[in-house]
């Protein structure tokens, strides 16, 4: 490389220049030890204490809220119920966790002998803000024996319930995540059908068992957040 | 007005810039090969950080899923060409400090190997890493850069002209450009304050080191603006007074308010989010993100006209003149946006205040524009030859820099579809305990 060539004798040449860009460069090296002695030394436990993980643990404290219903279905009909939670539980509770919804009934014709009727029941997937894929919901059932159906919907996206720990962020960071109140808002639909089992007797004209009363609980579970820090 | 919607305006305003200009730039065949160069990058520079501009109001709009992975995948990529293109201008202009073709091979090689480099991390897992030298372009920008405007700008009276304060203007114009966000947090390094120190710009990402290179760069930046602001002050005290006291000093000033603000609130600069408190948030979307998104394109203009890397002729005169206009308007309304945002104000006012304002800022522009294109600053005149050698590298092989931006872009684009797939930020995001 000729001298003409290389840039650096040209920016350090002449005594003036010299000494300006060489003073120059002296600021910066001061600035950047300056900087290092403040970032390891001065300030350095609170810098390195900010990027150690905490562990916080997140627990739910939950309340519900009881709806029913009751209808009287024909044999072969279907019947569609529709549930909305209470509004004033978005803004004063932290989610919306999980709905159970529970069917019951009984054989009540009366008749002599007359089997359970068969009732199905089939949460729909609607366009409310849940946790639909979950594998643990329970969106449909079936009941020939007069048993209680059980449905469960995991509204907000891994709530269970139990508490959880977790790693790092902040803890309203954590609050926040558990704190959307979209989820669960809208209008959840309850298919159900039945089917009419007819008595042994059901060949005698007065005897006849044509539909059948459904009760249906709908409990939607809210919670309060409240997070800890563990370690 | 959220931070989202200033970045989709800052990508407007750049992809508009970049796109015009490159236009413009490829007209103009009569550049030097530096100049031609660094102004092809500079256009392209542009396109990609207004991609980056727009990935990262995606990022921020809180879509649902994880495809934001996609979108920050995107950004940073558009970020490597960011960075990387900085440097390689920072190598050629004002004056190229790569003197002859192995200086050029070598040093832009390893400028476009960094970028490639860091792309090759993304895939491997090793996003935000130190490997990935993130902040080093500014120990690049202060050195080079800060150089030239100290050498330029204090020449011996015998040997200062024009020209030679034109190229400080320019170093410092540059320096201004990359580093003006930084300079606003001047008194938080000075004073050891949280807001500078905790700059966290990875979050969970980045380990302490990663974070200490990135604020180390920030320091010396500051350092160099300082230094800048010093001679330019004294100067002007000895009656050499310089365009770039007006544009620099804005920012240090900035800086005194920006402290008694940030130091209220606990949020650090760019840590600065929607939830911060009200006050530390509009301070930020008034000054890092406003210089971000509006001051980089304007400045950027100003360069590209006042130093013809554009040329202005009877062909080129409405394109020049439709970017301006579009730069000015679009740059008035956000403004404007962002002041109807803390001060509500009638719609109707606002949309006549917006009509006089923007008519007020083209009857400016179109004063400003005919100064800057009837005297256009020179570079060379009265300068050592040997301050700008001469190098035969045909035009088709500078053209060919845009087919390389393209290929990256594209590459960008797959591997960001690959760290979507993969849930590769969001394993990194829980390996790394977020």
């Amino acid at each position: 490389m000729t001298d003409s060539e290389n840039v650096l004798s040209d920016l350090f040449s002449g005594d003036g220049s010299r000494r300006n860009v060489s003073v120059y460069l002296a600021v910066l090296v001061v600035a950047l030890f300056y900087h290092a002695s403040v970032y390891w030394f001065i300030l350095g436990s609170e810098i390195q204490a900010k990027d150690v993980q905490i562990n916080y643990t997140v627990e739910f404290e939950e309340s519900s809220e009881l709806f029913s219903d009751s209808r009287t279905i024909n044999d072969g009909e279907k019947e569609t119920l529709e549930f909305t939670a209470s509004a004033d539980l978005f803004g004063s509770k932290s989610g919306f966790g999980l709905l159970t919804i529970t069917v019951s009934y009984a054989e009540t014709s009366g008749e002599f002998a007359d089997p359970c009727d068969t009732v199905s029941v089939d949460l729909a997937l609607t366009d409310v803000s849940a946790d639909w894929n979950n594998a643990n919901n329970v969106l449909s059932g079936v009941s020939s024996d007069c048993e209680t159906i059980a449905l469960t919907l995991y509204v907000y996206p891994e709530y269970d319930g139990q508490p959880k720990e977790v790693t790092g962020m902040d803890a309203s960071h954590w609050s926040d995540a558990w704190s959307d109140s979209s989820y669960g808002q809208g209008i959840f639909e309850l298919d159900i059908e039945v089917i009419v089992n007819e008595p042994i007797t059901s060949g005698i004209p007065t005897v006849s068992d044509t539909n059948e009363e459904v009760d249906v609980t709908w409990e939607a579970v809210f919670y309060d957040v409240s997070v800890q820090e563990s370690s | 007005m959220d931070e989202e919607n200033l970045l989709f305006i800052g990508a407007i305003l750049s992809i508009a810039l970049g796109g015009l200009s490159l236009r413009l730039v490829r007209k103009n065949v009569n550049l030097p090969w530096n100049e031609a160069m660094a102004a092809h990058i500079l256009c392209l520079m542009f396109i990609t950080k207004g991609i980056q501009n727009a990935a990262f109001g995606y990022v921020n709009s809180e879509s649902t899923g994880d495809i934001w992975q996609f979108w920050a995948q995107i950004a940073v990529s558009m970020d490597y060409i960011f960075e990387s293109s900085i440097m390689a201008i920072a190598l050629l202009y004002p004056v190229p400090m790569l003197r002859n073709m192995k200086q050029v091979k070598v040093g832009l090689g390893l400028v476009v190997g960094l970028a490639l480099f860091r792309l090759v991390l993304d895939v491997v897992g090793l996003n935000f890493s130190v490997f990935g030298l993130a902040g080093v372009f500014v120990f690049v920008v202060v050195l080079v850069w800060g150089t030239v405007y100290i050498k330029f700008r204090l020449m011996p009276a015998e040997k200062s002209n024009p020209s030679t304060q034109n190229i400080a203007l320019v170093a410092g114009l540059f320096t201004t450009l990359v580093l003006g966000h930084v300079w606003m947090w001047w008194p938080g390094f000075i004073l050891q304050s949280e807001y500078f120190y905790f700059l966290d710009p990875f979050g969970v990402f980045s380990s302490t080191v990663a974070n200490y290179i990135w604020v180390a760069g920030y320091a010396v930046g500051i350092a160099a603006g300082l230094t800048i602001l010093f001679v330019e002050i004294h100067q002007a005290i000895k009656g050499n007074m310089n365009t770039l006291l007006y544009i620099i000093s804005p920012y240090f000033v900035l800086g005194i308010i920006g402290f008694l603000i940030y130091s209220q609130g606990g949020g650090s600069g760019f840590g600065v989010r929607s939830g911060s408190e009200g006050s530390v948030q509009l301070w930020a979307t008034f000054t890092t993100s406003m210089h971000f998104t509006i001051i980089r394109p304007l400045i950027a203009m100003y360069i590209l006209l006042r130093f013809s890397l554009i040329e202005i002729n009877d062909e080129t005169k409405p394109l020049a003149k439709t970017m301006s206009i579009v730069l000015i308007v679009v740059a008035t309304s956000a403004i404007l946006e962002l002041i109807q945002s803390i001060i509500p104000i009638n719609q109707m006012i606002s949309a006549a205040l917006l009509g006089i304002i923007i008519a007020l800022g083209l009857g400016w522009e179109e004063k400003s524009f005919q100064t800057l294109v009837a005297n256009p600053a020179q570079l060379r005149e009265n300068i050592d030859n040997r301050w700008f050698p001469e190098l035969d590298i045909p035009r088709r092989n500078i053209g060919r820099i845009e087919i390389a931006c393209l290929i990256y872009s594209l590459v960008s684009l797959l591997i960001a579809y690959y760290v979507w797939e993969f849930d590769v930020i969001l394993e990194l995001e829980m390996q790394r305990g977020g």
